[in-house]
């Protein structure tokens, strides 16, 4: 493990009995400690206060928190006004529907504008589980990602969506952070330090490693257990957490490849156009690495408790092994 | 009652006229872009820049200033045209309008010229913005701010179901500093709006989501000011001005044609002399 970042203890010694935290209640206190800060920090919610926890601010501030009811499309637009009356504005809602359904609001009256609205899109990915591949957001790293001037952020835990939506809320560009619904296990602790743009080795087997791991968002535990039991059967795997998916950090990506020679890549996400897709288009050029892609197949999800889905959709800790040991005979 | 000297509507009909034939002469230079909104709205800008904003030409993001949104960014050239008159920047660079590296983009971008108070094209979502300013502006001032946010949205831009968020936000905040000037001009891209998709009762709709509504002439300089005036004054609501205009109006071989709402096809031969603004 990498000792200079904190890193939860039990990750190590007791990773089953981790304890557990939802992120949304780590972003849900980073938008409060942000507002305490900067009256400039307002709240908007499309009928889903509670599920996205933005609760937490309007209840402390409720003269800053602005009702939409449900109309995400004009929530976007909103926002880029009040932004451009000097207000930093977060919009909240599940991913699917922002930046889903308001995609094109996003481009033209935030990107496009250039105003710093900060996209909170919840429920992303498949741990979604019961309500199904609807509300199943495996497409938003895409739609965000493509937009000039966005950053585009994918917290490991609770405690990461805490550091990023206060770092968040002091640039000045747009900025789109995904978050998955329930709790997740606590891979970070409160002291672990995280910067927008810096990706960071989360485990680090003595030596040399034969194989890299990026990996963004709640599948760093995962990713991190199947690097820990890989390196008892003495395949030495380094796991990478990408929290910032753009701007990517060019040279712990290029660093990884470099030495591996081989890297695979775990989201909860579609491969195509996500973290997939931006590590192999930073690699071709720097330096190509033997690839394999953990990830949506181009399919949508569907119901299931999470822990289903992950083993469906072959997310777990026993499929990333698998695919990492056929990398490392290959 | 009117509130307007007659000299003042004298100058602004001067205005106006200018104004028109250079619109004309800058989409014929840049070879394409909106004829028939743009003309169609002139008098409605001219009476804003020249009367009604609280602005400085000199200094355009004054903080003090109305803002103007202008949803329908495709009539663009009479926005730009209006503010080179009213001394934003030299009437010469309308000769650059669609051109590489203007600041004249073919829809507006904030960023590019000073006094664009946002990007605007797609249609549907101006209003939107125009609510969150105005929100924003309640949020620091109260309901005694006396900024005022004007909004110009196209009628067949109402299709859009996004303008309808927007519309029952704003009635729900009453954001009584929230003037909405609707361009009732009837023709969009495809036909008469009553045959594309029909807006009527485009009145009661509002006053469904709790607007107050005005009609008035967009070519009468003291019925708009009228409307204005009282949509400065109504506090319960925001208001929603339908000003009827004529799309073209004062190029007399395209008033009222739909088929001028863009360039018109190439198929349409026109002489030279009839390029010219007749009012």
């Amino acid at each position: 493990m990498n000792n200079e970042l904190y890193l939860n203890p039990k990750l190590f010694s007791d990773s089953e009995n981790i304890e557990q935290m939802s992120m949304l209640q780590g972003f849900g206190e980073g938008l409060l400690a942000a507002g305490d800060h900067d009256k400039r920090i307002v709240a908007l919610s499309a009928d889903l206060r509670k599920s996205t926890k933005v609760d937490i601010f309007a209840n402390e501030y409720p003269e800053r928190f602005i009702e939409m009811g449900i109309a995400e499309q004009s929530m976007a637009s909103v926002a880029s006004g009040m932004a451009a009356m000097g207000k930093i504005p977060f919009i909240t809602s599940y991913a699917m529907f922002s930046p889903g359904r308001n995609w094109e609001q996003i481009r033209t009256t935030i990107c496009y504008n250039n105003v710093p609205v900060k996209i909170i899109g919840t429920h992303a990915g498949i741990l979604t589980g019961a309500d199904g591949g609807t509300h199943q957001a495996i497409e938003d790293i895409a739609l965000a990602r493509v937009l000039p001037r966005m950053t585009v952020l994918s917290p490991c835990d609770a405690n990461e969506a805490k550091s990023m939506t206060i770092q968040a809320a002091q640039t000045n560009n747009p900025v789109y952070i995904r978050i998955p619904r329930g709790d997740t296990p606590l891979v970070t602790t409160k002291e672990t330090p995280f910067e927008i743009g810096k990706a960071k080795i989360f485990f680090r087997p003595d030596g040399d490693a034969d194989i890299g791991v990026i990996v963004s968002g709640h599948l760093v535990y995962n990713a991190i257990r199947a690097a820990k039991e890989l390196d008892e059967e003495g395949i030495r795997v380094r796991v990478l957490n990408l929290s910032t998916i753009k701007p990517i950090d060019i040279d712990a990506v290029v660093a990884l490849a470099r030495q591996t020679g081989k890297i695979v890549t775990v989201e909860d996400h579609q491969i195509a156009g996500g973290v997939g897709s931006v590590v192999a288009e930073t690699l071709a050029s720097r330096a190509p690495a033997l690839m394999r892609f953990i990830g949506i197949q181009d399919v949508f999800g569907q119901s299931g408790r999470p822990e289903e889905l992950m083993l469906y959709y072959k997310m777990d800790i026993n499929s990333i092994k698998s695919v990492i040991r056929e990398l490392y005979e290959n | 009652m009117s509130y307007l000297h007659s000299d003042k509507i004298k100058i602004l009909e001067t205005k106006a006229s200018e104004i028109r034939q250079a619109i004309i002469d800058s989409v014929l230079n840049a070879e394409s872009g909106h004829i028939a909104g743009a003309l169609g709205m002139t008098d409605v800008f001219v009476l804003l820049y020249f009367h009604t904003l609280k602005h400085n030409p000199k200094d355009p993001l004054w903080e003090e200033r109305d803002r103007l949104i202008l949803s329908n960014g495709h009539i663009c050239p009479a926005l730009y045209t209006t503010m080179a008159y009213a001394g934003y920047f030299p009437i010469e660079e309308l000769k650059t309008l669609r051109k590489f590296g203007s600041r004249l983009q073919g829809h507006p971008h904030r960023e590019f010229l000073p006094g664009i108070e946002t990007s605007s094209g797609p249609l549907g979502s101006g209003l939107s913005q125009a609510v969150g300013m105005t929100l924003a502006d309640r949020i620091d001032r109260g309901r005694s701010s006396n900024r005022f946010f004007y909004c110009l949205v196209g009628d067949g831009e109402l299709q859009e179901g996004q303008n309808w968020e927007a519309i029952q936000m704003a009635g729900k905040e009453r954001l009584h500093n929230l003037i909405v000037i609707v361009d009732r001009n009837n023709i969009q891209i495809d036909g008469f709006t009553e045959d594309v998709m029909p807006l009527e009762p485009l009145q009661d709709k509002f006053e469904a989501f709790n607007w107050h509504v005005i009609n008035a002439s967009g070519h009468d300089f003291d019925d708009l000011d009228d409307a204005i005036i009282q949509a400065q004054a109504v506090f319960a609501k925001p208001t929603v001005i339908i000003a009827h205009t004529i799309p073209s109006k004062g190029l007399g071989v395209a008033e009222r044609d739909f088929r001028w709402h863009g360039m018109p096809n190439k198929k349409i031969k026109i002489e030279k002399s009839k390029w010219k603004i007749t009012i």
